[in-house]
């Protein structure tokens, strides 16, 4: 049995920022089952506006380097292409590496192993090339494929927007984006990019069925009302050979709810400090509740440094005022983003 | 045809309402009556799927329920390598 | 309060309690079964669902038997779908003679029995069994065409309708209290319901003590192992000889025991066991023993290294200090026992279901080492 004071499980924004924020005050061991840290930093290649905290004016994949040479710097452990396939109440891990399987015991763990994408079930949903819109992401800007040449992307926040905006930058043609409610549900800015490069939004509309004879060929919408449902007499047909589908995205709770939280639907219950019903059990980032980066930074340095002030290894009146700078920071981005959902 | 649910298993939205016409009322019921979520991704898609049928039809908020290891699929050689003598009799 | 009126009360809507449901309906009476979660919540719908006779205790060997000739026709009985696949072998696979010797009893009480069962050479049991490593240098077989595999939860179901259409009733309850009139059964009751009754039969396995302090059972925890769905094809039942060993291992809390118990379901996943944990009631995944289960599976059968685990479950097995079942009366008058099965239920089922309705009847005189008050008198 191996022990670590701050176990970091997923080394996306979160993580690293737990693991650069609690690296020089404890021995801090990031798993992660990618092959590079950064999570969904990764794949995003636009410019981060926000705050220079938050690396404003960086591409994503750079932040990622950033903040892993922080926690490094820090002296924080990276076990990469590693698997925690169980986690105990009592902070036993288990994780399978490359070269090994082992336990790990840890005073505090700290899970920030992001979110998971919705599936949606619609006649038709399981013929290859309809993917979730972080596949297709996956797909183009980290493997440099594109998923198919004429495409339709379903789902109007953020992710729906990006990777819509990257799949044409990209050189994909896309049919449209289509939203079930009245109005685009994410930042302005980005479906303004999107419009920019002639695909049309179409909102009040939703993706009736997808078609084709062992792969996707057609996509067939219909304007829909208030309630969703669709109304007579206004499908329209598209030939495509992808659906990228962004129906949101829930916290990747599993180990956590293995751990034996409480959660509220996929959420683990959590305090401010983001510990959860177990003791010395953290969530940060989108694990804790989907938000995005620069909020799931702030989480894994307010959530390490719980930890530490609880290992007694920082000074709580240090602890407690770093503490509320994140609580600040983050009630101030989630200000920001309900001014800018309501813009 | 009905809606398959659980691509793993083939499970269909008809074989979940019948799930619940005999009396499942939990996600995990569902799945031991239909093997939805029993395949290779262990209903990390169908999960949430079958969970909003339990509320449409129930009017039930089903929780996430428990999860047990392993987190990703493993395979027993890799398994195998993480075994230290002493752990129990054999 | 929901009142209910009944015959028999059957707490505990596992494998067990329906058969015992299903004979006592089918004999006429008016039976209501009360399960706190659902039909083979508990250990029941965790397990690998094998169908033995070979290994079995003495005191068991005939109720096997017996089990075993009423699986064959059960599909047809209860008019359902079992997944009932009788006539694979069951090999005890062994490494060097000091196992082989440790299992040369059971071949010899089969053949009292009149039931096929042998010793064989390394290279016989990879002829039946190619997956299993050339480290194996014998085995005890037995293939006299009882033994398989079934779907338990299915056997479970089906013995619940069964028994629901012959009039039995079926209650989502928790049974919490056990009530009693001049030294007799007057009923039982959970927290918004209670039925009346002159018989309770007691079958939730591990559970039992809580509403009868008397039985003696104590959990013992299992962990199965369950790969993908694969081409492979596992013949029958793989076991150890260190499983015969772990099966009557000590019952000291604390304790664990393993050994080989390899099957494949008719999905065509492959289940591994199996581990016990004396005492331990829990649902936890306890670390390191999926490792040592993983690492014997590959030590046995190498040609599964590659197969995905995808899914691990836990079971809790009842049982008793002499690891025998404890099925018959208890305690008050009208007051029944059939619990402590520890790994052996699924086999024994439909056995157990008409033994205790013959018991409950009075045309079938129990037997004394199987008797459920043995530890305690009466």
């Amino acid at each position: 049995m191996n022990d670590v004071d701050i176990l970091v499980i997923g080394a996306g924004p979160a993580g690293l920022a737990a693991a650069a924020a609690a690296g020089t005050r404890a021995s801090v061991l990031v798993a992660d089952e990618h092959g590079a840290p950064g999570g969904q930093l990764r794949k995003q290649i636009h410019k981060f506006f926000g705050s220079s905290r938050h690396f404003a004016g960086k591409r994503g994949f750079a932040i990622a380097w950033e903040l892993e040479a922080q926690a490094r710097a820090a002296g924080a452990e990276f076990a990469l292409n590693t698997v925690v396939y169980s986690l105990q109440p009592d902070l036993t891990a288990s994780l399978a590496g490359p070269d090994d399987t082992r336990h790990v015991r840890a005073q505090r763990v700290i899970l920030a192993t992001g979110a998971s994408e919705n599936a949606v079930a619609f006649p038709g949903w399981t013929l290859p090339g309809v993917m979730t819109a972080g596949a297709a992401q996956t797909l183009v800007n980290l493997h440099r494929v594109l998923p198919g040449r004429r495409g339709l992307i379903v789902g109007s926040g953020n992710v729906g927007l990006v990777v819509g905006f990257q799949l044409a930058q990209a050189g994909a043609d896309l049919a449209a984006l289509v939203e079930i409610r009245p109005q685009v549900g994410g930042y302005s800015v980005h479906a303004g990019k999107l419009r920019r490069t002639g695909v049309p939004i179409l909102t009040s509309s939703l993706l009736t069925r997808a078609g084709g004879a062992g792969r996707v060929q057609s996509a067939v919408i219909a304007r829909c009302g208030a309630d969703g449902q669709p109304l007579a007499a206004t499908e329209r047909a598209f030939a495509v050979d992808f659906i990228c589908l962004a129906a949101g995205l829930h916290p990747a709770s599993e180990l956590a709810r293995m751990a034996g939280c409480d959660c509220r639907g996929d959420t683990p219950i959590h305090s401010p400090e983001l510990e959860t019903t177990v003791p010395g059990l953290y969530v940060a980032g989108d694990a804790a509740g989907v938000e995005e980066a620069s909020s799931a930074m702030e989480e894994g340095k307010l959530a390490a440094t719980h930890a530490l002030v609880s290992l007694g290894r920082l000074d709580k009146r240090l602890g407690l005022k770093d503490m509320a700078a994140c609580r600040d920071v983050l009630a101030q981005l989630r200000g920001e983003r309900r001014l800018e959902a309501g813009a | 045809m009905s809606l398959v649910l659980c691509r793993c298993e083939d499970v269909t939205e008809a074989d979940v309402l019948e799930a619940v016409r005999q009396g499942a009322c939990s996600v995990d019921e569902v799945k031991k009556l239909t093997r939805a979520g029993m395949g290779l991704c262990q209903g990390s898609t169908c999960r949430r799927l079958v969970a909003a049928i339990l509320q449409r039809e129930l009017g039930a908020v089903a929780g996430a329920g428990a999860c047990r290891p392993p987190a990703r699929p493993l395979d027993l050689a890799t398994l195998a390598r993480g075994h230290r003598e002493g752990v129990a009799e054999r | 309060m929901k009142r209910l009126h009944a015959d028999v009360a059957v707490i505990g809507a596992g494998i067990i309690g329906t058969a015992i449901a299903y004979q006592l309906a089918l004999a006429g009476r008016r039976v209501v079964v009360l399960e706190g979660r659902y039909p083979a919540a508990g250990a029941s719908g965790a397990c690998n669902g094998g169908l033995n006779y070979i290994g079995k205790h003495p005191a068991l060997f005939g109720p096997a038997v017996d089990s075993l000739h009423r699986y064959r026709t059960l599909a047809a009985e209860l008019q359902a779908k079992l997944d009932c696949c009788q006539g694979l072998p069951v090999i005890y696979a062994c490494r060097g003679p000091t196992e082989l010797a440790a299992v040369e009893p059971l071949v010899q009480l089969c053949r009292d029995w009149g039931l096929d069962a042998h010793l064989v050479s390394g290279a016989a049991v990879r002829e039946l069994e190619p997956l299993l490593s050339p480290q194996v240098t014998g085995a005890a077989v037995a293939d006299g065409g009882l033994q398989g595999v079934v779907d338990p939860f299915a056997v479970t179901r089906a013995f619940l309708r069964a028994a629901l259409a012959l009039g039995a009733a079926f209650h989502r309850g928790e049974a919490l209290a056990l009530s009693t009139a001049g030294g007799k059964v007057a009923g039982v009751a959970g927290d918004s319901w209670e039925v009346s009754c002159p018989c309770v039969v007691v079958a939730n396995g591990a559970q039992a003590p809580e509403l009868v302090p008397e039985l003696p059972v104590a959990p013992c925890k299992g962990i199965v192992l369950v790969t993908e769905r694969t081409k492979l094809k596992v013949n029958g039942c793989i076991l150890s000889a260190a499983y015969l060993a772990a099966e009557h291992a000590g019952s000291d809390p604390g304790h664990t025991a393993l050994g080989l118990a390899v099957e494949q379901a008719a999905s065509g996943n492959i289940l591994i066991g199996s581990s016990r944990a004396m005492g331990d009631g829990g649902r936890a995944v306890t670390p390191g023993i999926p490792e040592a289960l993983a690492a014997n599976a590959v030590t046995y059968m190498p040609a599964l290294a590659k197969l995905q685990v995808i899914r691990i479950f836990t079971g809790v097995r009842a049982r008793t200090p002499d690891n025998l079942p404890l099925i018959g009366p208890v305690g008050p008058d009208g007051l029944y026992a059939a619990a402590g099965f520890e790994g052996v239920g699924i086999t024994l089922a439909p056995w157990a279901g008409a033994y205790l309705a013959g018991v409950v009847s009075g045309s079938l005189r129990p037997d004394p080492a199987l008797a459920a008050d043995r530890f305690t008198g009466r």
